[in-house]
């Protein structure tokens, strides 16, 4: 069963105004000094009835209030999924994830090329979270990257220059490697060219990154639907 | 100039290696501890291709 979700605000602001507006036409029609044993008995009747009413009602709002508030505490919670650095600082704090900082110095010779392929250790993905590149010259060496067995390259530069990515914050988990990375560094210039890069990143155990994904995907598809609002009060 | 081409091993850090004519391709095994290229000082893979001295690598084809 869908359970409603509420506006807290309204919910008691509603529940409120309810109870005073009974309070009220209870007031308004409180018997006389002239009113029969009869009239004062069915107005009791009557006041237990409004009572037992508003009770219930108060009763069902402050359950809807609760079920919004375990969603909203679910979506905050969903911060430790879908923000990066959070994700893996929990990853890195609780040992499924590994820190790999790796910087390399290359020369390339003229008209060379420097091609390295990375495998991941095995039961591993990469997941990146910063990379810079250093060129001794810009505008001279092509860079061409693979990841995993993707047909079209994930990066293509003809002209490379030095540039830093911080992969965390422009592209969150944009760039995950599940086993092998290929980079290929071309230089079209006739003397000695190097590059220097740096990366930043985890290695993360494939099972705990597949099942991760699955939850986010399940939790994306659960709040990026906007809850059913009872407005209504 | 030398022929160079074929597929070698760095007797050091055992990173294999393939020369193609100036295409120098290398694979890199990386290890929970870490991921380090080149893994040692002077590994002949971190040469230029101008420079790298086959008869320190063991060939493999």
């Amino acid at each position: 069963m869908q359970r409603r979700r509420v506006v807290p605000g309204i919910i008691v602001g509603g529940a409120s105004l309810t109870l005073v507006g009974a309070i009220a036409a209870l007031i308004a029609s409180t018997p006389g000094e002239e009113a029969t044993d009869s009239e004062k008995i069915d107005y009791l009747i009557e006041a237990s009835n409004t009572q037992t009413g508003i009770i219930s009602a108060l009763a069902q709002q402050i359950t809807d209030l609760n079920g919004t508030l375990k969603d909203i505490r679910e979506i905050n919670g969903l911060d430790f999924a879908f923000d990066p650095m959070r994700y893996i600082t929990w990853k890195l704090r609780s040992g499924e994830a590994l820190p790999n900082i790796f910087s390399y110095y290359q020369l390339i010779g003229p008209a060379g090329t420097f091609s390295v392929t990375y495998t991941n250790p095995e039961g591993y993905v990469w997941i990146g979270i910063f990379q810079s590149i250093t060129v001794s010259q810009s505008g001279v060496i092509q860079f061409i990257g693979f990841v995993d067995d993707e047909l079209f390259p994930k990066s293509f530069v003809p002209r490379l220059v030095s540039h830093s990515i911080n992969w965390s914050i422009t592209i969150p988990f944009g760039h995950v490697i599940k086993e092998i990375t290929n980079l290929a560094f071309t230089n079209f210039d006739i003397a000695d060219q190097w590059i220097a890069v740096d990366t930043m990143g985890i290695y993360l155990r494939s099972d705990v990154w597949e099942r991760d994904s699955k939850l986010m995907d399940m939790a994306a598809t659960k709040y990026t639907t906007p809850p059913e609002v009872i407005n209504d009060k | 100039m030398i022929n160079k081409n074929g597929t070698y091993k760095c007797p050091v850090c055992e990173v294999i290696g393939t020369i193609d004519d100036r295409t120098i391709s290398v694979r890199v095994q990386c290890s929970e501890r870490g991921t380090a290229w080149p893994t040692h000082r002077d590994c002949e893979w971190s040469k230029t291709i101008d420079n790298i001295d086959i008869s320190k690598l063991e060939r493999i084809s």
